[in-house]
C-alpha cells in the first residue's frame, strides 16, 4: 500500500524582544499608529536579539515539538531547516540543530533557502522523502530573522517584518484517513525577478562592495545593498495576477473545485494585500484564515504558525480540506493542499 | 464600452474598507483617509486585470481624481468592455 505523509504536530516558537506600532511612530512620527494598524493588520512584531540566531529560534521551536511528542525524539529520521538568514553560510544550520537538539546521527540533516514560499517548500520535500521511503519522519523547521538584515532608517520593512520560527512534523503512514494528509503541489518560479526582494551584499558577489544609503529626495530611505530591500510594487503585482494562477492550477492538478475549499491559509505578509487577493480569487471571508497581529510576517513561518492558530481555534474539522499558499522572494509562489 | 458605473464601483471597492462612501468623477481619491501607497498598487492591479491597461507610476502620480484615472483607462484600453 502506497504510503501518505501527514503533517501530524506543528509548535512555532517567537523571540521575547517586540517592537509595537507607537515603537515604530516614535522613531517615524509620520506613521501613524492606528493607520500602521488598520493597513497591515499588525499591531507587534518579534525581534531576535542580538545574540539570537536562526538556529536559536528553530532549536526553540524544534524543542516544544519534541517535548509534545517525546516518542518521536529517536524516531526522526530526516531534518529539513528552511531559513535565508542561516548561522552560517558552510555548513549548512541544519546540522547544528541535529545536534543542539540531541537527534540521533544517522539522520539526513540539509538547509533549503526558500523565503515566505519556504514552508510550502519543505512539505514538498517532506511529502517526496516519505512517499519515495526514504524516510519516515521529517523535521521541518522554518526560521527567519530578517530584522538583523533591515536597515533602521527603513520603515516600511520594519512595519511589515517580523523574526520567529516554526517546527513541524511529518510522519508517514499506510492509512490514507489520517489527518493533515498532504496532497498535491503546484510551483511557479520567476528568476527574472529576483531582485525585486533582495539583501545584494548577503553572498559572496558583491562582499568587497561598501554599502551607503540611497535617499529620495525629501530624505526618505530607499536603499541599502546591506539591507533587506523590497520592491513592495513589483511584489503586489507579482502576487495579484500569480497566486489566482497557481491555486487555480492546484485546484486542477487536486481535481477539486474551489469551492470545495475549505479553508485558505495564505503566507500572511500583510492584511491589505491578501485581502486584496481573497477578493480577486473570489473566496468567502469565512473560509480565510487572517492571524497576524501578534507575529507580522515571519517570512516563512507564517503558515505554521496560522494553520496551529486554526487548529487551536477549532476552525478544522475532519473531513475539512485546506489550502495553503506562499509566495514572495524568489520571486516564488507554492500551494498545496490538506485534507484533515 | 466601458462602462462608467462598474468602473467606479470596482474602483471604490479597492479605494475604501466601507460601502458608505459615494465615489464621483469628480472625487479627489488622494485625500481620503484610506489612499496611501498600497492602495495605489491595488488600483494598478485592479486596471490591469480588468481592462489590460497599465497605469505606470509616473503617470499615476499626476492623476489626481477619480476621472482622472477614468480617462486615462479609456484612451490606453485597446478593447473596451
Amino acid at each position: 500500500m502506497s504510503r501518505t505523509a501527514y503533517i501530524s504536530s506543528i509548535e512555532y516558537y517567537l523571540p521575547e524582544k517586540t517592537l509595537t506600532n507607537e515603537q515604530i511612530n516614535i522613531e517615524h512620527p509620520e506613521w501613524a499608529v492606528d493607520k500602521i494598524s488598520a493597513k497591515t493588520g499588525i499591531f507587534t512584531r518579534h525581534l531576535a536579539d542580538e545574540n539570537e540566531f536562526s538556529s536559536d529560534l528553530g532549536f526553540k521551536a524544534a524543542s516544544k515539538l519534541l517535548v509534545k511528542n517525546k516518542e518521536f525524539k529517536d524516531k526522526i529520521d530526516y531534518l529539513i531547516f528552511c531559513t535565508q538568514t542561516p548561522d552560517y553560510l558552510i555548513p549548512a544550520t541544519a546540522c547544528l540543530l541535529q545536534d543542539m537538539l540531541g537527534l540521533n546521527k544517522n539522520i539526513g540533516a540539509i538547509d533549503i533557502n526558500m523565503g515566505c514560499s519556504g514552508f510550502v517548500y519543505g512539505l514538498s520535500y517532506a511529502n517526496g522523502l516519505i512517499c519515495s521511503e526514504q524516510a519516515k519522519n521529517v523535521l521541518l523547521v522554518t526560521s527567519e530573522t530578517y530584522s538583523k538584515f533591515i536597515n533602521p532608517l527603513d520603515k516600511n520593512n520594519k512595519t511589515i517584518f517580523g523574526d520567529g520560527a516554526s517546527a513541524t512534523l511529518i510522519t508517514a503512514s499506510s492509512n490514507q484517513n489520517l489527518k493533515g494528509a498532504i496532497k498535491k503541489f503546484d510551483f511557479f518560479t520567476d528568476g527574472g525577478e529576483y531582485d525585486k526582494l533582495i539583501v545584494k551584499n548577503s553572498g559572496l558577489k558583491f562582499r568587497d562592495n561598501e554599502y551607503m544609503d540611497i535617499l529620495n529626495n525629501e530624505g526618505g530611505f530607499i536603499r541599502n545593498d546591506g539591507s533587506l530591500f523590497m520592491d513592495g510594487r513589483a511584489i503586489f503585482q507579482f502576487v495579484c495576477f500569480q497566486v489566482p494562477l497557481n491555486i487555480e492550477l492546484l485546484l486542477k492538478k487536486n481535481n477539486l473545485k474551489i469551492e470545495e475549499i475549505d479553508l485558505f491559509i495564505f503566507h500572511q505578509s500583510n492584511a491589505y494585500m491578501i485581502n486584496f487577493m481573497r477578493k480577486i480569487c473570489k473566496i468567502p471571508e469565512h473560509k480565510f484564515f487572517v492571524h497576524l497581529e501578534d507575529y507580522a510576517n515571519t517570512v516563512s513561518s507564517t503558515i505554521p504558525i496560522a494553520l496551529n492558530e486554526a487548529i487551536e481555534q477549532n476552525k478544522i474539522k475532519k473531513g475539512m480540506k485546506v489550502l495553503l499558499t506562499g509566495y514572495g522572494v524568489g520571486l516564488s509562489v507554492a500551494s498545496t493542499i490538506l485534507e484533515y | 464600452m466601458i462602462d462608467e458605473n462598474v468602473f467606479i464601483e470596482r474602483l471604490a471597492e479597492v479605494l475604501f474598507e466601507t460601502n458608505e462612501i459615494t465615489l464621483t468623477k469628480g472625487t479627489y481619491f488622494r485625500q481620503h483617509d484610506d489612499w496611501d501607497s498600497l492602495t495605489g498598487m491595488a488600483v494598478q492591479v485592479m486596471i490591469k486585470s480588468n481592462y489590460n491597461v497599465e497605469l505606470p507610476v509616473d503617470v499615476f502620480e499626476s492623476l489626481n481624481t477619480v476621472g482622472d484615472i477614468y480617462n486615462f483607462v479609456i484612451n490606453n484600453a485597446s478593447n473596451n468592455e
